[in-house]
């Protein structure tokens, strides 16, 4: 997710280079329509670039996306990407089916899929896996995935439930709140559901079992407390170093009571039979199977967790896998290669023989592999920003277009005169979004809190608009800026980041009047200054933001009050509120309705600036075949091909449009 | 001399552990924590984290815990690279470093020794002037600039050379890397040392070549060959010896340029990278080696230097 900005940063002087190499091709290669040697590789075998070495590439523990395309290739999913790279297509999973309110959907396994030791892969792996991707002592960075499922988040943060022993009763939260200070305490939930007793269930259909949990999550919020004893304590008694105040209504409430943590059984993902897998979720959650297309939630293997260890497993001659590929080698710092895996069920239609993944750290030196021949094709932003309108100008293999990748300046609106809505409308209204987009080839202007993506037309949230920014100004009491505090904008340290928003800057001063100091800041240092319960800075601070699956929810999360991402101090019920409602619209032309009127209320209150949507920016030979431009990022490894007769369908493809015009 | 190899060698440990220690206060001081990303992390996850890696331990407890490992030399799993031990990136990174470093030196000590020989022995002549106008580009001009202009020259434009990357290749059971990939960064490391040599070469042989022994070796009908090789190199090197231990211990571990601009797996790539992403047991252990290379490496130039030099005496 952060990979791409922090690799940018560790750049050396790579502007001397690349300038002395942008020179150089374009004296050399004017007349080319290629970029370097094309020199297909022996056989069905793709070089490419996923970017530097992969932290580690067990699907839990793994953060970043060039991570994530090692992991597509050997762990199947239950749905894989489509053509375009962006919605769920049947793999692991032939079929699902939600519930009517969207909040337990049934999976139907394919009954051929094998992990490459040969064992059968089924319904009972998947519920391994989310368990041990929310389970606390994994400690998965991403374990947060998990929390959109029942009890997920309660087994992650390690809480107990609140249990009578005299009524067997289980305490809720509404008990709590009706106890109140003084009043009667009485525990009225029931037990709650563990998903690990295949007896309530077995005989009904999938369905009907379905509609009975449902009623009862329906009825009750259980309360939790922290299941460690002198954590509840703490909790309880308050803690002076935190500042966290005393609970005495808790305390109360909880006395003598017992509590029952919360292990994995009661985490929402059950094996109905083998090859039938049902999954709770806390609420109705629309985009849930496109979260799902995730590397967090590929299934992985038990066999060889419980057998290696949890970091151990994932080494060549441990691991066992389930993908299109599955692991020849891995020599960190250097390559990782894949081979076709012949357990696959897919394996008859998997085109490549052998994927090999080089590890490289400097973008300059990945181009020039690429141009000597010695790589097929790279992930996006691997084209260092000087060359990119140079190669999108005079070549083919360019690959330009829109990503979900967002440029945005976050507001602390806790800060005067920031907490006006009219002055962050003002600054927003203020920048000449088209001049920043056209920096770089395929680059938008963002004007909305989610870009466009597939089936998500944005509303016009903002734009450049010099007359009613300098009016709202004026309402705000600055007219022409003056009086207006010195601020800063907080970016992490980075050539584009200080050449981005050097143009901010001036735009600010032009439209408005009003002056903006830089500051730029060591990446982690940055992280620290800017997080959420810090906000650490005076007036703006930069944020690109990747999506994680496409789904404008990834966008809009962003702004919830109880957001780890949410950078402004803005907590505004009213859009939560908004946000939910349509998170649990199971109406697909209703939701999106929704989801723009919470896009374009968090314009008008302005709490962030977007600015510019990112293009992506990478290269391919004209003989790769099934690897196209898509907003995530992500390719169906399965559907790639080596062309050989590069040349003549080349050919073929030319006299076609030819003859069409 | 024993008694003294002894006492260099005691005073290695309180060293180690003193670098070891001013590594670990800065790590532990600089802002940002190994896991975060952009994306921020809910409280519980976050908790999970700091438990499982011990992060939240008092400051003694964890000062503790390093000081077993260095007992041992065993810094344990790697933070960012989550499954790799310390000890197996040393293991199969130093190999790469090894290679290119000593080859670059080589390069260097051979083409450096004969540069500023040549020039010490023609003073004034076009010949000295021109090497150490070569010398004096090789010190001015950086790696970075170097390596992608020989990259331009011979891999994008001739074709001869790969651009980057590295292969090792077995011959008879032993791994040796594969030659075609070790040329073009062992030349560009090479430049700057070869540089300085040449200088420190032509400075010292002038000055041995003026002493009264080279006059009493000529006056005795020694050939001019017997008088600079027997004589003068071995008093005119010393200045190059004691720049050895240091500029070895830099070649293995401080080749991060390089590394970078050929994508090499070795050692300074890690080393770097451990800084940037917090990755406190990888920072540590690869530290602690750096610190016990330049410390060895000094004894033994101390020791090579009572070997040649006839007037020390330890």
């Amino acid at each position: 997710m952060a990979t791409i900005n922090q690799r940018q940063t560790i750049k050396l002087c790579t502007l001397i280079i690349v300038s002395m190499m942008a020179t150089a091709c374009a004296s050399a290669g004017a007349e080319d329509k290629y970029f370097g040697k094309i020199a297909p590789p022996k056989g069905q075998v793709l070089r490419y670039i996923t970017g530097a070495e992969p932290e580690t590439i067990d699907p839990h523990t793994m953060t970043g996306q060039p991570e994530s395309r090692i992991a597509a290739a050997l762990f199947d999913g239950l749905v894989e990407y489509d053509e375009k790279g962006v919605n769920p297509i049947p793999s692991l999973a032939q079929r699902w089916q939600p519930n009517e309110n969207g909040t337990i959907w049934t999976f139907y396994l394919r009954r051929d899929a094998r992990w490459t030791d040969g064992t059968p892969l089924n319904a009972h792996d998947v519920v391994y896996s989310w368990r041990r991707g929310a389970s606390p002592e994994l400690a998965a960075t991403y374990a947060n995935f998990m929390y959109v499922v029942k009890n997920g988040q309660a087994y992650n943060a390690q809480s107990a439930f609140v249990r009578d022993a005299a009524t067997g009763k289980y305490a809720t939260e509404s008990d709590l709140e009706r106890a109140g200070k003084d009043g009667a305490v009485n525990f009225t939930g029931d037990v709650p559901v563990r998903f690990d007793q295949p007896n309530e269930t077995q005989t009904q259909a999938p369905i009907q079992a379905a509609a009975q949990t449902t009623t009862q999550t329906k009825s009750e919020k259980y309360l939790f407390v922290p299941a460690d004893e002198s954590l509840r304590a703490k909790l309880l008694a308050g803690d002076a170093a935190k500042k966290t105040p005393a609970k005495p209504e808790l305390a109360r409430f909880t006395e003598g009571k017992e509590f029952v943590p919360v292990t994995k059984e009661y985490v929402g993902v059950k094996a109905l039979d083998d090859y039938t897998l049902q999954v709770t979720l806390e609420g109705p959650t629309a985009y849930f199977t496109k979260m799902i297309l995730h590397q967090f939630f590929r299934p992985v293997p038990r066999q060889a967790i419980e057998k290696h260890g949890d970091k151990l497993w994932i080494k060549p001659g441990n691991i066992v896998s389930s993908g299109g590929f599955r692991m020849v080698s891995w020599n960190p710092y250097d390559k990782i290669i894949v081979e076709r895996n012949p357990f696959h069920w897919d394996a008859e239609n998997t085109l490549l023989d052998r994927i090999v993944f080089p590890s490289v750290e400097e973008l300059t030196t990945a181009m020039n592999l690429y141009k000597s021949g010695e790589v097929d094709a790279t992930q996006s932003n691997e084209v260092p920003v000087p060359w990119r309108n140079q190669l999108f100008k005079t070549k083919k293999d360019y690959v330009a277009g829109p990503a979900l990748y967002v440029e945005f300046l976050a507001i602390k609106t806790t800060m005067p005169p920031f907490n006006d809505a009219r002055v962050r409308r003002a600054l927003s209204l203020a920048i000449d979004r088209r001049v920043l987009a056209d920096r770089a080839p395929g680059q938008l202007g963002a004007i909305s809190m989610s870009p466009p993506m597939d089936g998500y037309d944005p509303p016009q949230g903002t734009d450049f608009k010099p007359d009613e920014a300098r009016r709202l100004l004026a309402e705000a009491g600055f007219p022409d800026g003056k009086g207006f505090p010195e601020f800063e904008i907080v970016y992490n340290t980075n050539e584009n980041n200080k050449a981005l928003y050097e143009i901010v800057q001036a735009m600010l001063k032009r439209e408005l009047g009003i002056k903006v100091e830089l500051t730029n800041q060591e990446f982690r240092t940055y992280l620290v200054n800017t997080r959420a319960s810090a906000l650490n800075y005076k007036g703006l601070s930069r944020h690109g933001w990747v999506a994680d699956y496409a789904d404008p929810n990834a966008f809009l999360e962003l702004l919830l009050s109880t957001s780890e991402n949410n950078h402004t101090g803005w907590k505004d019920p009213k859009y939560d509120a908004m946000l939910l409602a349509a998170n649990a619209e199971t109406n697909l032309p209703l939701r999106i309705e929704k989801l723009r009127q919470a896009d374009a209320y968090a314009m008008r209150e302005q709490p962030m600036i977007p600015l510019t949507v990112k293009p992506l920016a990478w290269v391919r030979k004209p003989y790769v075949r099934g690897m196209n431009a898509n907003v995530l990022d992500q390719h169906n490894w399965r559907r790639v091909s080596i062309d050989h007769d590069w040349q003549a369908s080349l050919k073929a493809s030319d006299s076609a449009a030819q003859s069409k015009k | 001399m024993f008694s003294f190899i002894v006492r260099r060698l005691l005073v290695i440990l309180p060293m180690v552990l003193i670098v070891i220690t001013i590594a670990w206060a800065l790590i532990r001081l600089a802002p940002g924590d190994f896991y975060a990303t952009e994306r921020g992390l809910p409280p519980a996850v976050e908790k999970n984290i700091r438990a499982k890696y011990g992060l939240d331990d008092a400051w003694y407890i964890q000062y503790g815990k390093l000081m077993r490992q260095l007992a041992v030399l065993d810094f344990g799993f790697s933070r960012k690279y989550q499954e790799q031990t310390v000890n197996e990136i040393l293991r199969r990174t130093l190999p790469v470093s090894i290679w290119v470093g000593l080859s670059a030196y080589l390069i260097a000590l051979v083409l450096g020794l004969t540069f500023g020989t040549i020039a010490a022995l023609r003073q004034n002549s076009a010949l000295d002037y021109s090497s150490m106008a070569a010398a004096m580009l090789g010190i001015s001009m950086p790696n970075f600039v170097l390596g992608p202009i020989l990259v331009l020259v011979f891999a994008l434009t001739l074709f001869w050379l790969p651009p980057g990357r590295w292969e090792w290749v077995e011959v008879g059971g032993i791994y040796l890397p594969n030659i075609k990939y070790l040329i073009l960064p062992a030349i560009t490391l090479s430049a700057v040392y070869m540089a300085y040599i040449a200088r420190l070469t032509r400075a010292g042989m002038l000055e041995v070549l003026r002493k009264d022994y080279i006059r009493t070796a000529r006056a005795k009908g020694l050939s001019e060959r017997q008088v600079v090789f027997r004589h003068a190199l071995r008093g005119g090197i010393l200045p190059v010896v004691s720049y050895t231990g240091p500029a070895l211990a830099f070649l293995v571990a401080g080749t991060v340029v390089v590394e970078r601009v050929f994508a090499l797996p070795g050692l300074g790539n890690y080393f770097i990278n451990a800084a940037l992403n917090r990755d406190a047991p990888l920072l540590l252990g690869i530290t602690a080696f750096i610190a016990i290379v330049v410390l060895v490496f000094n004894l033994l130039v101390d020791i090579a230097y009572a070997y040649i030099d006839p007037r020390i005496r330890y």
